[in-house]
């Protein structure tokens, strides 16, 4: 049985993640690889929106057929609060899994290299003539300065936060990894 | 709404698992079906466990306060599983980008030159190509790598997303 509640919460957060989608693919048609962080959390930041204002409209109005249902604020804001979260995994997780991937594994885009080929072969130098570790770097550099991870001043790259979501997630990385061996 | 905090223990617990049997197998491959078979059956012996509600809950003229929420709290859980993979598997995957940060924290500053020297293809590129033929996407054939069929079918898929997202090749 699904509830009033739960339906609101699950429309708004996927009203929300399907109009995240569409804006994204759009957006992004024009976006340069280093700008992409910084659209990433734009874009974030509209479906966010969408969902709250999807999550106002199915609680307080009678979309679902439930007027006479009476909601208090603070459920209001409770199932604005999971529906929000959802969201944000809903995103977090196409952002991770189907563009990150695409945009920056390495071993796709060997994969389409040797597509471009196919059914024929690439020796290692061939492929290095086409892809290599610069092409990879040249990449990361870009994106790395733009969102203001790095600096440059025209010949040596610095660390410019104390802090960064990488080294974070190292940080985080290494702990795990002890715990779990 | 007490279910989504159940969910979140249900998951810690079956989190807490993961790392137990990681640690009891002291294995060096990743452990991801474990984890799913865990996830899955932590959830399901909560269902089957758990009281059911009396009837007429949620709906009209009860009050929201008490409207359960399972098929939030069940998506919850669900996409909670992909996120905790996806953590678990970046923890032993080398990210190029992490690497930089790290080579330029340990050096203070670096020339393109320097990390370039580092970061090279044996270190990017070989091990991948590794992953391609463990796999099954490539095979070596004489003194070269071509894509096996399973391997033109995700370069068939990238075709597709790059089609529709009209986005450059990445990498």
């Amino acid at each position: 049985m699904v509830s009033f509640v739960d339906q609101a919460i699950l429309l708004s957060a996927l009203g929300a993640f399907l109009s995240f989608v569409i804006i994204f693919i759009l957006v992004f048609r024009f976006v340069k690889n280093k700008d992409i962080f910084k659209r990433i959390m734009n874009v974030f930041g509209w479906g966010a929106a969408m969902d709250i204002l999807l999550g106002y409209l199915f609680f307080s109005s009678d979309l679902l057929g439930r007027q006479d249902l009476p909601v208090s604020l603070s459920v209001k804001l409770f199932g604005l609060a999971v529906s929000l979260f959802l969201y944000g995994i809903l995103s977090f997780l196409y952002v991770l899994c189907v563009f990150g991937p695409y945009e920056s594994s390495v071993r796709l885009r060997l994969i389409r290299e040797f597509s471009s080929v196919y059914p024929g072969g690439l020796r290692y130098g061939e492929l290095l003539r086409c892809y290599n570790n610069r092409n990879i770097i040249d990449r990361r550099l870009d994106r790395l300065v733009e969102s203001k991870e790095l600096e440059f001043d025209g010949r040596h790259y610095r660390k410019r936060k104390k802090q960064s979501f990488f080294l974070v997630a190292d940080f985080f990385a290494k702990v795990f990894k002890k715990i779990t061996q | 709404m007490s279910e989504i905090l159940s969910i979140f223990l249900l998951f810690i617990v079956s989190v807490f698992l993961h790392v137990f049997w990681c640690r009891a197998r002291k294995a060096k491959d990743l452990q991801i079906r474990p984890f799913l078979f865990l996830a899955i059956g932590v959830i399901l012996l909560y269902i089957f466990l758990k009281p059911a509600p009396p009837d007429g809950i949620g709906s009209s003229p009860m009050k929201a306060s008490n409207a359960p929420v399972y098929f939030s709290s069940l998506m919850l859980y669900v996409l909670l599983i992909p996120t905790y993979l996806i953590f678990y598997f970046g923890m032993n995957v080398e990210s190029p980008s992490r690497r930089i940060l790290v080579e330029v924290e340990g050096a203070g500053q670096m020339t393109y030159e320097e990390i370039s020297a580092v970061i090279d293809n044996d270190l990017i590129i070989s091990p991948r190509l590794n992953d391609l033929l463990k796999h099954g996407y490539l095979t070596f054939e004489g003194d070269a790598y071509r894509l096996t069929p399973s391997g033109m079918r995700v370069a068939q898929i990238l075709d597709l997303y790059q089609r529709i997202t009209g986005r450059e090749m990445g990498g």
